[in-house]
């Protein structure tokens, strides 16, 4: 039996992980942002500035995970986050990437 | 005329009576009664310490019913959530803050969701604002407490924690208030469940009244300064330190 590592020894080029499958995603932050996003309605960062006329997004500080803090909704009211992940694994399926 | 008619409706009744189970008498301690011979002492009727107590109408009930509240309920598919109608930075912690804790007393829904989650965002948006308002928060807290009932207790001690570690000095400033809020603590802080081997799932829900309190009171010496163990172990005597140890 040829382990993986002898296959690369032999062959001498790198061999690339293969891609996940289709519709596969896991937690990022860039995800978590997006998740944040499109619970208040939005599409993505692009589409809530178009929308809501914000300059920009309301973030907890880098070292407090940078993730957003406050959105205000299209029918004026606002929404809170916590400094922390929100989007369970179970939500990451649901985030959209447009 | 009288006599005859009740001696007709009555039948004559057997004057021997034929004896029946012996009756054993019962009588409260410490009584002249309970002295008596073959008379049995009852035990002392429960003191009711850890029995629920029902709380007045909240100021909060009151409130959120008449709108005064700048806060709508949302759901979907992630759960319910709390759509601020005002930005929570511009709202008057002195007002506000202890009507959410005031409605941590609340069973029902939606009181009961509204001031959980308000009391979450309040504390995790309101930082320096939050020290300021902690002596109008000791009443509200002491009322949940004291109501006794489980599921206010555990959502009043998760708030607890939240609010000790929500702003700098809040902790410290606490200690001051142990004496109004530790002795609920200690009433309760050996409620746990034996189950042996089993899996207790209330653990995993974090609604294990026992742990919820050992876990508060190590919140509250971590973050309660130099003076904090001291006051908290003389509450809660049971209570060892999690840092001097």
């Amino acid at each position: 039996m040829v382990s993986k590592n002898c296959h690369l020894q032999l062959t001498g080029t790198e061999v690339k992980a293969p891609p996940p499958p289709k519709g596969t995603k896991i937690w990022t932050p860039f995800i978590e942002d997006l998740y944040r996003l499109q619970l208040s309605g939005y599409i993505n960062e692009s589409n809530y500035t178009q929308l809501s006329n914000e300059p920009s997004i309301d973030r907890w500080p880098e070292n407090e995970g940078g993730f957003i803090k406050k959105l205000k909704r299209q029918d004026g009211s606002y929404y809170y986050f916590n400094r922390g992940r929100e989007c369970m694994d179970k939500d990451v399926a649901t985030v959209q990437i447009k | 005329m009288a006599s005859t008619v009740l001696s007709k409706s009555l039948p004559l009744q057997s004057t021997t009576k034929s004896p029946g189970p012996k009756k054993t008498l019962e009588a409260p301690g410490f009584t002249m009664k309970s002295t008596v011979k073959n008379v049995k002492v009852i035990p002392p009727p429960s003191a009711g310490a850890l029995s629920e107590r029902n709380s007045k109408q909240t100021a909060f009930k009151k409130f959120y019913d008449r709108g005064d509240f700048p806060i709508a309920l949302e759901h979907d598919t992630k759960g319910n959530k709390i759509a601020w109608k005002v930005e929570i930075e511009k709202l008057d912690y002195h007002h506000y803050l202890p009507l959410f804790f005031e409605g941590l007393c609340e069973t029902e829904h939606p009181y009961e969701f509204f001031a959980r989650q308000g009391v979450h965002d309040m504390l995790e948006h309101g930082a320096a604002k939050i020290l300021s308002v902690i002596p109008q928060l000791i009443i509200p807290i002491k009322n949940a407490l004291s109501t006794r009932k489980r599921q206010v207790v555990c959502t009043t001690l998760k708030a607890l924690q939240h609010l000790v570690t929500s702003g700098d000095m809040v902790g410290q400033a606490l200690v001051a208030y142990y004496r109004q809020i530790l002795p609920v603590l200690n009433i309760f802080k050996n409620m746990n469940l034996n189950s042996g081997d089993g899996i207790d799932y209330s653990q995993q829900k974090r609604e294990n009244i026992g742990d919820l309190i050992q876990e508060t009171l190590e919140v509250f010496e971590r973050t309660g300064g130099e003076d904090a163990f001291i006051n908290i172990k003389y509450m809660v005597p049971t209570y060892e330190s999690c840092v001097l140890n």
